[in-house]
C-alpha cells in the first residue's frame, strides 16, 4: 500500500482509513471504488467489516463479468472462411455496400479491410491474412428465399492479388471484378447455389439489387435502409445480436444475365474478401450480389477455440490423463437438426449451460435486502422453445432458485425476487454469488457451444456441427437431435467409459495423429501410433505409458529401476529376494547381452550332420 | 439408452461360443488364453452374454488394410 491512499478519500467524511484500506486493496477500477465510497458516504458510514463485505462482493462480481478482448459472449454462429489457396476474392478498389455502426456506406473494400487488419489481431492462414470483423459491420446478404437483408460480417481477409482477374458486365451495364476462383451465386433449379467465377458464362444470371444508374455507377442508396417489420428503428448493437432471429428484409432480388466477360489486371497488391453468415453473400456498390469464400477452416470464425495442441497435448495423451486441459466435444446432428439452423439451436440450448446472467439482469437492493432478477422474455422463449408463455418459464426458474438456494421467491411476471432469511449483508451477497453459479438449463460442464457449418461427409451439401468447450459425452449422446454415431470428444477416458476399450484405442490413434498433423508432422507412419495405442489398451483399460501404467508394471526389476525411482525398486527387490529373468530389452542392454529381438530372437548352433558330402540344393 | 455398437469408433464384437474356435485362435498365435489382449466384462461394447473367460472376436476397419481381426479375453 502506498501513501497516496490516505489522501484520496479525504472528501468523504464517513470513509475512515481502515475502510479505505479495505476498498483500495481490491482489484476494482477507480470508478467502482469511487462508487463504493459514495455509497458509504450516503449511508453515513458503515463498519469496517461491512465495508469489507461490500468490497469483496463487488470485486468478485466485477471479476466474473470481465471478458477478455475478442472473446465472444454467448452462443455465436461461427462462419467458415477461406478455402486455402483458392484465392477467391475481389480487388481492392471494388466498392461494396456496408453498414457500420448504424450508417450505410459505400466504400472500397481494400482500404476497409486494410484498416480492420491493422487495428485488430490478424492471423495468417495459408497465404491469407484474416481478422475478426467488428460486430457492427454488416452487409446486404442474399437469403435462400431470394430476399436481401442485413447480415453481420464474421471475418475479413486479404491475400496477394493474382496476375489475372475476370470482369463481368451485366445487362444493365453493372460490372464486377473478381479472381477466377471467386464464387458467385446463381439460381439453379429453383435453388441458390455458389459457383466459381471462371465457370460463369454469358447468359448466366446473377442476382442484383436495386435500380442501377449507369451514369452514377451506383445503386440508389435508399434501397439499403433497413425496413423493420414494425417500422421501428434498430440500433447497431441490437442488430448485431439479433441478426439471426430477426431479418430486416430490404428488398427482393433481381436477376440479370451476363453480357460480357473480360480478363483484366489490377494495380493493387491485394485482393479482399468478407466472410458472412447465412448464404454467405455480400453486395457491391453496383448492386451485384457476390458469394464469400467457401467452407471449412480449422476453428476459424468469430469464436476461436483454444485447444491444447502440440507437445503438451501429446503428453496428455501418452500419460492417459484423466481430464484434458481443454475438453472439447464435436457434436454432429441428425436429420433435419443438421440442416435447419433453428433446430440446431434447439440442441445448443439443451447442451450449453445456461446461467442466470444470460437470462436477465440481476440487481441487488442492499437497503431492502432483496435480490431482483429481471428476466428477458425473448431469451426465455428462445431457450425454452417448447413454451409459449415467458411467465411459465420464469416460474421454472423461480422454482429452481428456491430449491438450490433454499429461499422463498416472489414472482411478478418475469421478475423474480428473493432475499436472505436474516438481514445480513454477508448472506445477501453470498446468495447473489450462489445465484450466479446455478445452471438453469443444459449440461453444467459445457461452458460454451459454437455452431459451424461444414461440408457434409457424404458430400451431400452442408451440415451444422457443434463444437463445445467442456465435455459431457455420455449425456450428450442421449439428447434428441444428436447423431450418436458420429459425435466424439477429445477425452480418452470418457470415450473408454462410454464406448469401450476398442473405441478408446481408435480415439488415441486419431487424437495423436491430429496433434502431429497440426504441427506439420503428419508424415509419421500411423503404425507407430497404432502400436502405442495397442499397448496402452492391451489390458482392457487405458493405461499410461509411465511408471503408473505400463512401464511400472513390468516384471523386470532392472527395467523399472532404469526407468524412474531407481533406488526404491532396487531396495524393495533386494528385500523380497526378487529374481530378474533378463528376458526383456532393457535388462539385457544393462547386462551387455544380445537382446531377444531381431537377430537375437534366434539361437544359432553350428554343428556337423555326419554326412561326408554337404546337402544339395534339392534336399 | 444409446446403442453403443452403432458408433463410428466401435467395431463389431462377437463372442466365440465354440471352444474349438477358441482353440484354433490360440494355436494360430501360439499363446495361452491368459496371454491374449484383454477386455473388461463391464466394457460397453461387449454383447450382453459375454462372461469372464470368453474370447471375443473383434473386426475393425483398419487404416492399413481393409479389415483387421483381433481377439480379446474377457476378464473380471
Amino acid at each position: 500500500m502506498t501513501d497516496r491512499t490516505t489522501t484520496q478519500t479525504d472528501q468523504y467524511e464517513h470513509v475512515t482509513d481502515d475502510i479505505e484500506l479495505v476498498v483500495e486493496d481490491t482489484e476494482l477500477p477507480r470508478r467502482l471504488k469511487e462508487q463504493i465510497y459514495e455509497e458509504i458516504e450516503a449511508r453515513d458510514g458503515v463498519s469496517v467489516k461491512q465495508a469489507d463485505e461490500i468490497a469483496q462482493a463487488t470485486e468478485s462480481r466485477y471479476v466474473d463479468t470481465r471478458v477478455d478482448p475478442l472473446d465472444p459472449v454467448g452462443t455465436v454462429s461461427a462462419q467458415s472462411i477461406g478455402e486455402p489457396g483458392t484465392q477467391m476474392s475481389i480487388p481492392s478498389d471494388e466498392r461494396v455496400v456496408v453498414r457500420r455502426d448504424g450508417e450505410t456506406a459505400v466504400t472500397e473494400i481494400g482500404p476497409l479491410v486494410d484498416e480492420i487488419l491493422a487495428a485488430r489481431e490478424s492471423r495468417r492462414f495459408d497465404g491469407h491474412e484474416v481478422a475478426v470483423a467488428p460486430e457492427t459491420l454488416a452487409v446486404p446478404s442474399l437469403d435462400a428465399d431470394e430476399s436481401v437483408s442485413w447480415q453481420s460480417v464474421a471475418e475479413v481477409s486479404r491475400h496477394q492479388a493474382p496476375e489475372e482477374l475476370l470482369e463481368f458486365e451485366l445487362e444493365s451495364g453493372r460490372t464486377i471484378r473478381a479472381t477466377k476462383a471467386h464464387s458467385f451465386v446463381v439460381g439453379r433449379d429453383g435453388e441458390i447455389v455458389p459457383i466459381r467465377g471462371d465457370e460463369l458464362d454469358t447468359g448466366t444470371e446473377l442476382p442484383v439489387v436495386g435500380e442501377f444508374d449507369p451514369s452514377e455507377q451506383t445503386v440508389d442508396r435508399d434501397v439499403f435502409q433497413p425496413v423493420a417489420a414494425d417500422g421501428a428503428g434498430v440500433t447497431a448493437a441490437e442488430r448485431s445480436l439479433a441478426v439471426d432471429s430477426e431479418r430486416r428484409v430490404l428488398t427482393d432480388v433481381d436477376w440479370e444475365s451476363i453480357e460480357a466477360i473480360r480478363t483484366v489486371t489490377t494495380d493493387h497488391d491485394y485482393v479482399y474478401d468478407f466472410s458472412v453468415d447465412g448464404l454467405e453473400t455480400f453486395t457491391t456498390a453496383e448492386g451485384v450480389v457476390t458469394h464469400n469464400t467457401m467452407n471449412t477452416f480449422h476453428f476459424a470464425g468469430v469464436a476461436e477455440m483454444d485447444v491444447t495442441q502440440g507437445l503438451p497435448r501429446l503428453i496428455e495423451l501418452v500419460d492417459a490423463r484423466k481430464e484434458p486441459d481443454t475438453p472439447v466435444m464435436v457434436v454432429r446432428l441428425d436429420g433435419e437438426y443438421a440442416k435447419d439452423r433453428a433446430k440446431a439451436h434447439e440442441v445448443v440450448w439443451q447442451i450449453e449451460a445456461t446461467k442466470i446472467l444470460a437470462l436477465g439482469d440481476v440487481s441487488t437492493n442492499v437497503a431492502d435486502m432483496r435480490v431482483s432478477v429481471d428476466l428477458n422474455e425473448e431469451t426465455l422463449l428462445e431457450r425454452w422453445p417448447s413454451f409459449d408463455d415467458p411467465e411459465t418459464v420464469a416460474e421454472i426458474i423461480a422454482d429452481k432458485i428456491e430449491s438450490v438456494l433454499g429461499v422463498e421467491t416472489v414472482q411478478r411476471g418475469t421478475v423474480v425476487q428473493f432475499g436472505p432469511s436474516q438481514p445480513s449483508y454477508r448472506e445477501l451477497l453470498q446468495l447473489v454469488e450462489q445465484l450466479r453459479e446455478i445452471t438453469f438449463k443444459g449440461i453444467e460442464e459445457v461452458t460454451r457451444v459454437v455452431i459451424r457449418k461444414e461440408e457434409s461427409e457424404d458430400g451431400d451439401g452442408e451440415e451444422f456441427v457443434l463444437y463445445t468447450e467442456g465435455s459431457a459425452f455420455a449425456d450428450v449422446l442421449e439428447i434428441e437431435g444428436v447423431d450418436a454415431s458420429r459425435t466424439t470428444c477429445n477425452n480418452i477416458h470418457e470415450i473408454y467409459r462410454t464406448l469401450g476399450v476398442e473405441a478408446a484405442r481408435e480415439s488415441i490413434i486419431d487424437e495423436t495423429m491430429d496433434t502431429l498433423e497440426e504441427q506439420g508432422l503428419g508424415d509419421v507412419n500411423v503404425r507407430h501410433l497404432m502400436l502405442v495405442a495397442d499397448i496402452m489398451t492391451n489390458q482392457g483399460t487405458v493405461e499410461s505409458i509411465g511408471r503408473h501404467g505400463i512401464s511400472g508394471s513390468k516384471e523386470s526389476v532392472l527395467a523399472r529401476a532404469a526407468f524412474e525411482v531407481t533406488v526404491n525398486h532396487l531396495l524393495d527387490a533386494a528385500i523380497q529376494g526378487e529374481v530378474d529373468d533378463l528376458d526383456g530389452v532393457i535388462e539385457n542392454v544393462i547386462a551387455g547381452k544380445p537382446v531377444s529381438i531381431g537377430t537375437g530372437d534366434v539361437d544359432l548352433r553350428m554343428g556337423s550332420t555326419g554326412d561326408a558330402s554337404p546337402p544339395s540344393a534339392d534336399d | 439408452m444409446v446403442d453403443v455398437s452403432q458408433h463410428d469408433l466401435v467395431p463389431d464384437h462377437t463372442v466365440l461360443d465354440d471352444p474349438a474356435d477358441v482353440e484354433e485362435v490360440l494355436e494360430e498365435y501360439n499363446v495361452k488364453k491368459t496371454e491374449l489382449p484383454k477386455i473388461k466384462r463391464s466394457d460397453p461394447a461387449l454383447p450382453g452374454d459375454a462372461e469372464p473367460g470368453d474370447v471375443v472376436r473383434i473386426e475393425r476397419d483398419s487404416r492399413t488394410t481393409d479389415t483387421a481381426v483381433v481377439y480379446r479375453l474377457v476378464v473380471e
